[in-house]
């Protein structure tokens, strides 16, 4: 019987190289900004977001699982793979950062 | 932004590393982005979304979906991409590449990623996806490109192969649910009469030693795929809060893989059933196991049932 075992191993490098007005990355610092005054509807925009197309193809990761950094390449990735809107993912990676402490 | 992904294949008597994608995403607007380099098929839902191990609910692809199938799994090239929401509730996404293409080669039509051109025909592939509820996705596909065939003995040069490909999927996910399915419609045609030109053997550019002989390649006929699968998947967190039972997840899945034209290919014909059961120690480190049963429509391939387990983690 034939077998495979399947070792992906995946690696992300950001390396900010798109326009710093359009990423989600760069809306990062206003997130940062947004994790010590975060907006209400903003969060709850996002946490909707969240579970709606993070779990439409995988189980739905906690938030305390990644730094705010961590979440902001991440998002940016599934933003493109997913095709999310980048509003989206900026409600994403803001709630997401405000509710990984 | 850049993003590659290299996997690792561990078979019997050999390791296989590859690179799967290494792409450079230019984010161009809310919703357009512009990929280039190696990139994953846009075609249908599951190569590009579903195939690496922590998503895919099973321990393999659906029969006609992995290596070997019919659905394309990266190519070469440039794409554009993206999603844009329609009133309150519905959204729209889309993915348009140009690339390489593919090949004919020992498998048939290869739907790898090339990092050059055997021709001077680029391939035009896309999915356009409508969500007419959050919890629902509706997509058709398309791919059409253009082959390096056999020669044809009366003209001595070498045929222009028409490949063709469409698809639909849907997924629709809510609560512990997840179901969805997907359908894959491809053709060659453009084969010269069998009479014409020496069975199999195929001058492609791209294995050209000099002489202007390639490899040889199993397809030279019309030929016809079709390929299709449904998963059903539920997460027992739906019927239990025991901190032990909530994570395990039953999954059905039934796939038809089918091929007619070239005799060759006809082979690889096969139904697939599996019935398998996960257990998620966290929601991206999962164990499956599963039996799959493999019935060949060949006479010459015998039928087989598997036991498969996997360990698998996402990171």
């Amino acid at each position: 019987m034939r077998y495979t075992i399947i070792i992906a191993a995946t690696f992300l490098a950001m390396l900010g190289l798109v326009s710093p007005s359009l990423s989600v990355a760069q809306e990062g610092g206003a997130s940062a900004t947004a994790a010590t005054d975060p907006n209400p509807m903003e969060i709850a925009r996002g946490a909707q977001a969240w579970a709606q197309e993070c779990g439409r193809c995988h189980n739905i990761r906690s938030p305390s699982e990644l730094s705010d950094e961590e979440w902001r390449v991440s998002v940016t990735h599934m933003r493109v793979r997913a095709n999310i809107p980048a509003d989206e993912a900026r409600a994403i990676v803001t709630f997401l950062q405000a509710s990984n402490d | 932004m850049f993003e590659g992904e290299v996997e690792i294949t561990q078979t019997d008597n050999e390791t296989n590393v590859e690179l799967e994608n290494a792409q450079v995403n230019l984010l161009l607007h809310d919703n357009v982005t512009l990929a280039a380099g190696k990139f994953y098929s846009p075609v249908g839902q599951f190569q590009e979304r579903l195939h690496p191990a922590w998503i895919n609910r099973l321990p393999d692809a659906p029969a006609g979906f992995g290596h070997g199938g019919i659905q394309p799994l990266s190519e070469v090239g440039v794409m554009a991409r993206g999603g844009a929401r329609v009133g309150n509730d519905m959204r729209v996404n889309y993915s348009v590449a140009v690339g390489n293409g593919p090949r004919l080669g020992h498998g048939g039509v290869e739907l790898e990623g090339f990092a050059s051109d055997d021709n001077s025909n680029k391939s035009v592939a896309g999915r356009l996806g409508f969500f007419p509820i959050p919890e629902l996705e509706v997509g058709g596909s398309f791919m059409t490109a253009e082959l390096i065939g056999p020669e044809d003995h009366e003209t001595e040069t070498l045929t222009d192969i028409d490949f063709d490909l469409w698809g639909a999927d849907f997924a629709y996910v809510r609560g512990p649910w997840r179901f969805r399915g997907e359908y894959l419609n491809a053709e060659a045609t453009g084969f010269p009469a069998e009479e014409d030109h020496e069975e199999a053997i195929i001058f492609a550019a791209a294995e050209d030693e000099g002489d202007g002989h390639g490899e040889e390649a199993s397809l030279a006929e019309n030929t016809e795929w079709q390929a299709w699968y449904v998963e059903l998947a539920y997460r027992m967190s739906g019927l239990t809060d025991h901190p032990i039972g909530q994570n395990f997840e039953p999954v059905v899945r039934y796939g038809e893989y089918e091929v007619t034209g070239d005799h060759e290919a006809e082979e690889q014909s096969e139904d697939r059933f599996n019935v398998g059961l996960n257990y998620w120690f966290a929601p991206s480190i999962v164990l499956k196991a599963t039996v799959e049963w493999r019935d060949f429509v060949s006479d010459e391939i015998e039928d087989e049932t598997r036991i498969l387990f996997q360990l698998a983690y996402g990171f």
